[in-house]
């Protein structure tokens, strides 16, 4: 689907991108694919690419604005999608932060609190995807729930220095996983403005 | 004829465009130059061919029409277009209302004699 890479189609297909600029960016892609791909069938069908057939085809598919606003008319559901409540999301990284220092804290029950309420609400989280929610939750959950696995297996085997080790990473893993999701959640808009 | 649709025109168009493309799909797929073009050679349904590529993505959307990228013998692929089960059927439901709300449109748009008249002439006669 190579688009034709005659100067007046890439002006033509910035122009449409730059007036659909509000649109979702996947309908967006979408849109621009589709009238790549007219363009370029519509030259293959009349055989020629010189500069009037191309001027042609543009003008059939009209104004840019006038597309834009078609699309924008068939998918009106995007803008008003609520934005992710920014408290609810610091209340969520500053959760799971505290997971591993709340195990060292208050103990099991601590943990499975602290755990569970983390959980809950990172994956009922509209602010990452299933992919950063996974590894997000990983990193931070990771070693508490591995802790306590050893707690309840019975960690008398295990010696001062492994043990130190261990709640050293159980404060810093989560810790690392809390940036992750804190980045996400500061460079990747649910509403690109401008993108 | 290319001059912007007038509201009311602009309006029906909304209404009927997607059920024509699916009318234009009934007896087997098309690429979507083949749809676009068929449908702005008649002005009434569309001014500009780019405006129908978002409609074409929502029948999508809406699993009313499939698509299929076909490789074409010396030319660029080309996405065709296949009504779906759920197309079809909204087609034979768009093809059954339509007589319907055509009728009752002439119906009131028709400068036939209206009651009134006929019962001042009916007055009058008397």
């Amino acid at each position: 689907m190579k688009a034709p890479d005659h100067a007046l189609v890439l002006a033509y297909l910035t122009d449409v991108e730059r007036a659909a600029a509000p649109l979702d960016p996947a309908r967006r892609g979408e849109l621009l694919a589709d009238l790549r791909e007219h363009i370029e069938v519509s030259l293959a069908d009349a055989d020629t690419r010189d500069e009037a057939a191309v001027r042609a085809v543009l003008a059939q598919l009209g104004e840019p604005a006038a597309i834009a606003a078609a699309a924008l008319a068939e998918a009106p559901a995007v803008p008003p999608a609520p934005e992710p409540d920014r408290f609810r999301t610091r209340l969520t990284i500053l959760v799971l932060a505290c997971v591993g220092p709340a195990t060292l804290i208050g103990g099991p029950l601590a943990l499975v609190l602290a755990a569970g309420a983390g959980l809950y609400l990172l994956s009922t989280s509209p602010r990452w995807t299933p992919r950063q929610k996974l590894k997000g939750g990983a990193l931070t959950l990771a070693l508490p729930l591995l802790l306590l696995l050893a707690g309840l297996a019975g960690a008398g085997r295990l010696g001062p220095t492994e043990l130190l080790l261990l709640l050293g990473l159980n404060i810093l893993l989560p810790l690392l996983g809390a940036r992750l999701l804190w980045r996400k959640a500061s460079t990747t808009r649910p509403l690109p403005a401008g993108v | 004829m290319a001059d912007p649709l007038t509201k009311a025109a602009s309006q029906l168009r909304k209404g009927v465009l997607e059920y024509c493309v699916l009318a234009l799909l009934r007896d087997g797929p098309r690429y979507g130059v083949e749809l676009v073009e068929e449908l702005s050679a008649v002005a009434v349904m569309t001014t500009s061919q780019g405006t129908i590529y978002p409609l074409l993505s929502r029948l999508r959307r809406d699993h009313l029409v499939d698509t299929e990228l076909r490789e074409s013998p010396g030319g660029p692929p080309r996405r065709y277009y296949t009504l779906t089960p759920g197309g079809r059927a909204a087609l034979a439901d768009f093809t059954a209302s339509w007589p319907l709300f055509r009728d009752a449109v002439d119906h009131f748009l028709a400068p036939a004699p209206g009651p009134s008249y006929d019962t001042e002439n009916l007055l009058e006669g008397t």
